[in-house]
């Protein structure tokens, strides 16, 4: 082994423009692909954080209420038992989280919108959600606005209270102070309207926030005309987001075995699931499973291009570092033909220089490839210590954050690695089984 | 007789008088079920409204429709004729489900008492019979005077044994004295916030062609919405008939074909 990697050596450092050449050139692939592969893996987990966050959790139990067939409330009434239930069957809990989520019609100043999601929260019980939302300046939601912002988000609390979207602040042509009519049907479907001051405007993070508003949860309950401990909704939050789907049957055992009815998920908009439920003959109550996969099916699109591009990526690096390495390996083995015939002269069996070729090919770019991947991933905890914030609507509206955020993915660092090892290993073989053809009398005859 | 003695007595006097001017739950009751009365019609029943829409920044819409009503069944049918955009869209109330259709997707949606009836202030009850007798409890205010009109004042509240939709859980009334015909409502939703205030200036008064029943339509209706402020709805009837309708005229197979 010892003679063989002293053959792979000599022959790298032989010809060392060459090698420095093609290693600096696979060393920045890997640099790259990891900075890339990190900002990637940054978007999904901003996107994904973002997103439980506004829905509640991984997983969301939503309250499906039909006092007669064709009559469909949001709402569940005392969420006590199945909170238990819930607290008792997932092994990977973090907490739940208590929400109104209810559509309602909101209107000022001769403007009306529909909020399909009017989320009635508790900002002692939802810190997430606060966290990853970010206030607008005025200039993003009123025109000659300026460049400050008003409101402060922790007065959700306060009774008679709402957070809107920038988009909704400038459809309605309100800003922090004033006061909006929020309207919907009560339990008994007769109208209810309550009067709710806008205390902060936040930023838009996409289409998913165009249909969400941020309420105090008792306003919400006086709107709805139930009882303040009442809710719509439990939001899941897993310690760990790959843990869903076992959740997922955790808590449908658990509600089965509580004799709790639990519906599927229903991967559609709102307003369709209505028309759904509606036309199902069922009444009483009853609670949509979903995981928020299902919840937010429209956002998914963003984590499928993701992972495409993820994909792309690691193909053109493999693309670009197999045809430079196949390359130099056929160059290597059409220079080391007579070297090979005085081995395979001296009884050097076809495998073993098969694998001396394979550990130069290996040396060259497995080696340079971790010190590039090495530089990478120092490269991304650096980017991501700087906290760069973006202007680009359309980066903040599908990671649903205004930081560039670069987090190492092992498993984009293994694919690279398992790439790099493939793709030199067949570029060695390839070469090998060439230069093995020839026989060792006539490769001999090479030496200069 | 001393002057406190004879305060008194000028007290219990206006107490009395006053007493007698209000009206007894009885008396009230009657007062409800006389309105729902006169708008009941004993036959089908057609009729065309004029709604115009003013916004509160000053944009006008304007839509004719056309309702159908068979009381003795419950059935409604309301459809728009024009504008343009709008015609062919149409409400229908089967049992107590209320429809509505739009031609430009085909589909019929199950639609709330909370809802609004094309305008964006109107409601189902504004083209319907009230049904003021069945739904709600009345309670007197006072006797007031209403544009030179002497009134009462009434607040009625939901009952809470009505299961079907409605659409204001309370309202006050002011019903003029002499004629027993609203002149005013102010409706409220269930926080008790004022939602929209109407006024019926003008009424009409039908006699049946076969019973002779002397039926009483608002002829002009006002509506401001309180919510939406500015925003004010006014409606007009014309065109009336009480010449039988299609059998099957209340289904949503003949709305979806008169919307073709």
């Amino acid at each position: 082994m010892k003679l063989l990697l002293i053959l792979a050596t000599s022959h790298l450092r032989r010809n060392s423009l060459r090698t420095r050449l093609l290693a600096s050139g696979i060393a920045l692939a890997c640099m790259l692909s990891i900075v890339l592969a990190a900002f990637e893996h940054g978007v999904v987990l901003d996107l994904v954080e973002g997103s439980t966050a506004l829905v509640g959790g991984q997983i969301s139990v939503v309250g499906i209420n039909k006092p007669a067939r064709e009559k469909v409330f949001h709402l569940a009434g005392d969420l006590t038992e199945l909170k238990k239930v819930i607290e008792a069957s997932v092994t990977d809990l973090e907490r739940v989280v208590v929400r109104h989520r209810t559509p309602t019609r909101l209107i000022a100043r001769g403007e009306s919108i529909v909020v399909a999601n009017t989320l009635g929260i508790d900002v002692k019980e939802d810190p997430e959600l606060l966290r990853i939302l970010s206030p607008a300046k005025q200039s993003a939601y009123k025109r000659g606005g300026k460049e400050v912002v008003l409101g402060d988000l922790s007065r959700l609390g306060e009774p008679g209270s709402i957070a809107l979207f920038a988009r909704q602040a400038k459809n309605l042509r309100v800003d922090v102070g004033d006061t909006i009519t929020l309207r919907a049907p009560t339990l008994r479907n007769v109208e209810n309207a309550v009067d709710v001051n806008v205390v902060a405007v936040l930023q838009d993070m996409g289409l998913i926030t165009s249909w969400n508003a941020l309420a105090d949860k008792d306003t919400i309950s006086t709107l709805l005309g139930v009882p303040r401990d009442s809710a719509g909704l439990l939001g899941v939050r897993l310690r760990n987001v790959e843990s869903t789907e076992q959740s997922l049957a955790e808590i449908r055992s658990g509600m089965t075995k509580a004799n709790i009815p639990s519906l599927p998920a229903m991967v559609m908009f709102e307003f369709s699931k209505r028309t759904v439920l509606e036309a199902q003959p069922w009444v009483g109550q009853k609670y949509i499973v979903a995981s928020w996969i299902d919840e937010l099916f429209l956002t998914n699109w963003v984590l499928d291009v993701l992972h495409y591009l993820r994909l792309g990526l690691l193909f053109v690096v493999c693309a670009v570092i197999g045809t430079g390495v196949a390359n130099v390996s056929l160059m290597t083995t059409r220079e080391r033909i007579p070297q090979i015939g005085v081995l395979r002269a001296l009884g050097m069996r076809r495998g073993k220089v098969l694998l001396s070729l394979a550990l130069e090919m290996m040396l060259l770019a497995v080696g340079t490839g971790l010190v590039g991947i090495a530089a990478g991933a120092l490269l991304s905890q650096g980017l991501d210590a700087m906290e760069i914030v973006t202007t680009s609507k359309m980066l903040v509206n599908n990671t649903m954050s205004d930081t560039l955020r670069f987090a190492l993915d092992w498993r984009a660092i293994v694919s690279l690695m398992s790439a790099l090892t493939a793709v030199s290993l067949i570029g060695a073989v390839v070469g090998g089984i060439r230069s093995l053809s020839v026989e060792p009398t006539v490769a001999i005859r090479h030496v200069d | 007789m001393k002057v406190s003695s004879l305060l008194t007595f000028i007290g219990m006097l206006l107490v009395a008088a006053s007493a007698s001017a209000q009206l007894s739950p009885q008396q009230m009751s009657a007062m409800l079920k006389k309105i729902d009365d006169v708008m009941t019609v004993p036959s089908d029943y057609q009729v065309a409204y004029y709604m115009q829409q003013t916004d509160s920044d000053g944009e006008e819409k304007v839509w004719q429709v056309m309702t159908f009503r068979r009381d003795q069944e419950g059935s409604l049918m309301v459809i728009a004729n024009k504008p343009h955009t709008e015609a062919g869209k149409g409400y229908l109330r089967a049992g107590q489900n209320l429809w509505f259709y739009d031609p430009s997707t085909g589909k019929w949606e199950r639609r709330g008492e909370d809802r609004s009836f094309f305008a964006r202030s109107s409601r189902r009850r504004d083209f319907d019979v009230w049904r003021l007798h069945d739904e709600y409890d009345p309670t007197y205010v006072a006797k007031e005077k209403v544009g030179g009109v002497d009134v009462h004042r009434l607040k009625l509240t939901l009952k809470k044994t009505v299961t079907w939709e409605s659409d204001f859980p309370s309202w006050e009334i002011w019903v003029n004295s002499d004629t027993g015909l609203p002149v005013k409502v102010d409706q409220f939703a269930e926080s008790g916030k004022l939602m929209r205030s109407v006024f019926y200036p003008k009424w009409q008064t039908k006699k049946h062609p076969k019973t002779g029943k002397d039926l009483v339509m608002p002829q002009e209706t006002r509506i401001f919405d309180q919510v939406d402020k500015g925003t004010r709805l006014h409606l007009i009837t014309r065109e009336m008939s009480f010449d039988p309708l299609a059998p099957n005229m209340f289904s949503k197979a003949w709305l979806e074909a008169k919307s073709r």
